[in-house]
């Protein structure tokens, strides 16, 4: 029996509209994820400095 | 084989290296009006005639090769590598006339530099140099960021089929919509939407710091496109160091983290594809490696007793680790401190982060964090398949905009290419120590310039050997266009040399 397969696709379509808003979101989600990334050398340079300063 | 090129073959790449001439020459008119309205009139005059030049050689090769052939697969690689010549030649034009530069080599090692977003600099008395070169030093890095060729295609090639060739060959190869032309406008997009974003938000922190405000809005400015394009040209020579402000290196470190991630990571998570940004293969590798040598980094520094207190700790450790991971090359540190108080664990961490990089389709350079996953995920394949029983089938599979299965070929160009680079990176080092440079030093400026970061232990300096300025500029050259188109393009000469 054939099975298909549903794929997501690659790109995403393009839309005849710019949607500003959910580009902003999506900006504000990167903001946070780098923060994110960030917080986690706060943490690091914690416990470094707890350990032998 | 690249079959011997024909008549037509030189008259398109004429032509469309032309074009991309002609739009280095309008980028320029950006540092000429910025020189009239301060009335810097000398400078005004330098662009001026720079752009008559851009102008004369872009408009003069597309009269001289007209030809209704279109742009093919092998033309627009070369014409991606040759145009970064071209425009290095013709565009070190103003800061050569400046005076600033002490020979025309050291001007070409800085627009080279500006372009492939690496940051090193020869120029001299950075901190007296007119409002105008300043703007130009930057617009050629946030230029480079989105590559010349990008422009090129947003404006002037018009959706001819070969430009997808010229966009490969710039070191790109996502098309974030199913037209090039559109993937290259949806780049600009999320460039200035940030460019605006990222420069209001500098301009707070200096107003904060007292900067007057126009002066604050040109340094907001210039520090976002160095830091956006992880090129790390700033307006000061003390670089970040200069603000001594601890929201700058917030704002500058959530910049060039956000410039080294994928265009097409930017794209899906703008456009409501939101948990890709934790489920990428490019930006988990990112969070791993830059967490792994952060923890060497402030280990070994917190046990040298470099810094006094944990805050100092972080903000020196994290924020040069972090720019020498995106390759931006912002520092807080002066450039000897890499020697004379990181040590060698600290100078050898930054020189593994550097040598990783930053995400493909992005501003930055190096191996790039996708081929570091990818190889990653190859080798635990590997492991599994060798402790499964003979029956199994064992499949990895990586996350990149979707589920990706690790072909064998896929894995096969990721070594490639980061052979070609770990190559490179070894060749620069040597050749550090055969100008008479430790080892250490010779590896970090080395890797800095072909990875296109810009951080430096003190070796780039205009009294360094010309020799090594050349290698640094093909290093430069090599590392942002990630070999293929520049390979292409050595192809076209031999196959010109040879007949065939």
């Amino acid at each position: 029996m054939e099975r298909t397969e549903r794929v997501e696709p690659r790109i995403p379509p393009m839309t005849a509209r710019s949607n500003w808003g959910g580009y902003a979101r999506g900006m504000a989600v990167e903001i946070l994820f780098i923060l994110f990334i960030i917080g986690a050398g706060v943490v690091l340079a914690f416990v470094a400095a707890e350990l032998w300063l | 084989m690249i079959v011997r090129p024909r008549r037509d073959d030189h008259l398109v790449i004429g032509k469309y290296t032309g074009k991309v001439l002609v739009g280095v020459g309008l980028l320029m008119v950006v540092p000429f009006v910025t020189s009239l309205v301060f009335a810097e009139w000398d400078t005004a005059v330098d662009f001026l005639i720079s752009m008559m030049a851009c102008f004369m050689f872009g408009f003069g090769a597309q009269a001289m090769c007209r030809t209704t052939k279109e742009l093919g697969w092998t033309h627009g690689l070369v014409v991606a590598s040759g145009s970064w010549i071209w425009a290095t030649l013709i565009g070190c034009l103003p800061l050569y006339l400046s005076g600033h530069e002490g020979s025309y080599l050291d001007a070409m090692f800085d627009v080279m530099s500006g372009y492939t977003t690496t940051g090193l600099y020869l120029l001299q008395d950075l901190d007296h140099i007119s409002h105008g070169l300043n703007m130009w030093r930057h617009v050629l890095t946030y230029a480079g960021g989105q590559g010349i060729v990008v422009i090129a295609l947003t404006f002037l090639f018009k959706g001819t089929a070969g430009a997808y060739s010229v966009y490969v060959g710039e070191g790109r190869d996502e098309r974030l919509l199913p037209n090039v032309v559109h993937t290259a406008r949806a780049i600009w997009l999320v460039s200035i939407a940030y460019l605006g974003a990222g420069t209001l938000a500098l301009w707070v922190s200096a107003l904060l710091l007292g900067q007057e405000p126009v002066r604050a809005f040109l340094h907001s400015l210039w520090v976002f496109m160095g830091a956006w394009s992880t090129g790390g040209f700033a307006p000061q020579s003390y670089n970040t160091m200069w603000y001594h402000s601890l929201p700058h290196e917030l704002i500058t470190s959530i910049i060039f983290i956000a410039g080294s991630f994928n265009f097409a990571l930017h794209w899906a998570v703008w456009t409501g594809r939101r948990r890709e940004i934790v489920r990428n293969v490019e930006t988990v590798s990112f969070a791993v490696t830059l967490t792994l040598f952060v923890l060497v980094a402030t280990f070994w520094l917190a046990k040298a007793g470099v810094y006094p207190d944990a805050m100092a700790l972080f903000r020196k450790a994290f924020y040069q680790l972090a720019s020498g991971h995106t390759t931006t090359g912002f520092s807080t540190i002066y450039s000897r401190a890499f020697v004379t108080q990181w040590g060698t664990a600290g100078l050898l961490a930054v020189t593994a982060v550097m040598g990783i990089g930053a995400s493909a389709c992005s501003t930055g350079g190096g191996i790039k964090g996708i081929r570091v996953g990818m190889i990653f995920k190859s080798l635990v394949a590997e492991v599994r398949r060798m402790v499964a029983p003979r029956s199994a089938v064992i499949r990895e599979s990586y996350h990149h905009l979707r589920e990706n299965w690790l072909e064998d070929d896929a894995v096969k160009s990721a070594l490639m290419v980061t052979v070609l680079y770990v190559f490179m990176y070894s060749v620069a080092g040597l050749l550090g120590t055969f100008f008479g440079y430790d080892l250490p030093s010779a590896l970090f400026e080395g890797v800095s310039a072909g990875s296109n970061t810009g951080l430096s232990c003190g070796l780039t300096s205009p009294s360094m050997p010309d020799a090594l300025k050349c290698f640094y500029i093909v290093f430069m050259w090599l590392g942002r266009l990630e070999f293929m188109s520049v390979f292409a393009l050595l192809g076209y000469g031999i196959s010109i040399a040879r007949g065939r």
